[in-house]
């Protein structure tokens, strides 16, 4: 990989299309990078944030997951969209993490009590909105298996095609399709019953 | 509840300017990756071994703790660096030339340093009681010893002193008789005068049995009883200078009855 130059700041958000002709040039990547950076940064963040809920943890993972980003930028051959190959960099690189922190902890990979005792004790604090019916979603949503908030989340808040979910998640959009829709049902029962 | 038709939003918020610093976090990661995985130059490994080693050495002295030194190293430390550094002075220039001399005084320099190094490390030196006031009595004692015992030496014509007696006398004893008259209470000149005779009787003898030299030839017999006259010397210093065989009557006091004796029996 060739070592990086200083290259200017964006000041606007590029296109795709012209970051992934930016990748074609091995030596225009670190500005294709920047542009990657300056327009994903925040919905990686979220997505990160969503599946690992703590702040410090998705700063962490956001930031692992750019790296990634950038070592792996001359493996981008643009037969699938830029931001699918961003989120699945993204999306397994918060699924490790959740799956290491538990293992740490001795907990098993379907229960997440921990996250929701995360969830809980973050109400107060500033990084989180005051929103009721807002925290309750995500306490439903910790009811799930972490692959099935993965995808809910991709569907629900990203409003992304079963297509594109299933080039993040490399798996089928049947099976994606039923996924998301036992999740609505189950989240629909705890807020009802909540 | 119908979550699909009544969207709801994500609670989760972001300090305030965290995704500029995000950015920011991120390309300087970007760049410590990429100075980590640049190649290392060729001179890397060859200066490697060293640097390790020299690692080593100094993870091994901070184990060790502060060295310590023998007691009172310091203390020798620089006469003990000043003297090899005369000895590499000396290697290094080979012969060494001394002033003239210098190696016929040196024994004395040494041994004269050393009574003052004795000196100074006794401090205050101490005397036998009475010691300096004797001390001037006792070197002009010697040196008057050392005058006499050099006297010795001293050479007479032969015959000198066989004809010794009968000149002084005739030059003393036989000049008085002349006009000699014995006067009651007058004996005092008279005692003086044979105190003198019974003097240089002993100083004839004295000289007869220390082999008389030609040296006393020069010399007048007037001048060596006014020599003898004069000299201070005490009754010890007599005993010294006379041989132990002579005993030198401590006190000279002669009768009258002696000297009348003496003097008929002489025919003075």
């Amino acid at each position: 990989m060739e070592s990086l130059t200083v290259a200017p700041r964006l000041f606007f958000n590029m296109k795709d299309e012209e970051i992934i002709a930016l990748l074609a040039d091995p030596a225009e990547h670190e500005k294709a990078f920047r542009g990657i950076l300056k327009a994903y940064k925040e919905k990686i963040y979220y997505h990160v944030r969503k599946i690992v809920i703590d702040h410090d943890d998705a700063d962490d993972v956001t930031q692992e997951a750019f790296i990634k980003i950038w070592r792996n930028l001359d493996k981008f051959r643009g037969d699938s969209k830029l931001y699918t190959w961003l989120y699945r960099i993204a999306t397994n690189e918060a699924l490790t993490f959740l799956q290491k922190k538990k293992k740490d902890r001795g907990i098993s990979i379907d229960d997440n009590e921990m996250l929701v005792a995360t969830l809980e004790s973050s109400k107060s604090d500033t990084y989180m909105g005051g929103e009721e019916i807002e925290m309750k979603l995500q306490k439903a949503l910790l009811l799930l298996t972490d692959k099935q908030r993965v995808v809910f989340n991709l569907k629900y808040f990203e409003e992304l095609k079963y297509e594109e979910i299933a080039e993040i998640t490399e798996t089928s959009v049947g099976g994606l399709k039923a996924t998301y829709h036992f999740a609505v049902k189950k989240i629909e029962e705890f807020l009802t019953k909540n | 509840m119908n979550i699909e038709i009544n969207k709801i939003h994500h609670p989760y918020k972001v300090p305030e300017g965290y995704f500029e610093e995000l950015e920011e976090n991120v390309m300087a990661q970007v760049h410590i990756q990429e100075l980590k995985n640049q190649e290392v130059s060729a001179e890397y490994f060859e200066d490697l071994e060293s640097n390790i080693l020299s690692q080593i050495k100094i993870e091994s002295l901070k184990k060790a703790g502060s060295p310590s030194v023998e007691k009172g190293y310091f203390e020798n430390l620089e006469a003990e660096i000043l003297g090899k550094a005369k000895i590499d002075i000396f290697k290094t220039k080979g012969n060494i030339a001394t002033p003239e001399g210098y190696f016929e005084n040196l024994e004395s320099e040494i041994l004269g340093k050393a009574k003052i190094d004795i000196f100074k490390s006794k401090g205050n030196l101490s005397t036998p009681e009475g010691y300096f006031e004797n001390l001037e009595e006792q070197i002009l004692a010697k040196k008057n010893i050392e005058i006499l015992k050099g006297a010795d030496k001293l050479e007479t014509p032969e015959g000198y002193f066989d004809s010794l007696e009968n000149d002084i006398l005739s030059k003393t004893v036989e000049q008085k008789k002349s006009n000699f008259t014995v006067q009651k209470g007058g004996f005092k000149y008279f005692r003086n005068a044979a105190a003198i005779l019974l003097i240089s009787a002993i100083s004839v003898l004295f000289y007869r049995q220390s082999q008389p030299k030609d040296a006393f030839a020069d010399i007048s017999n007037e001048e060596m009883i006014a020599y003898l006259a004069d000299q201070p010397l005490t009754d010890t210093q007599l005993e010294t200078v006379v041989d132990e065989t002579i005993t030198v009557p401590v006190n000279l006091e002669v009768s009258d009855q002696e000297l009348e004796q003496f003097i008929k029996e002489n025919n003075i």
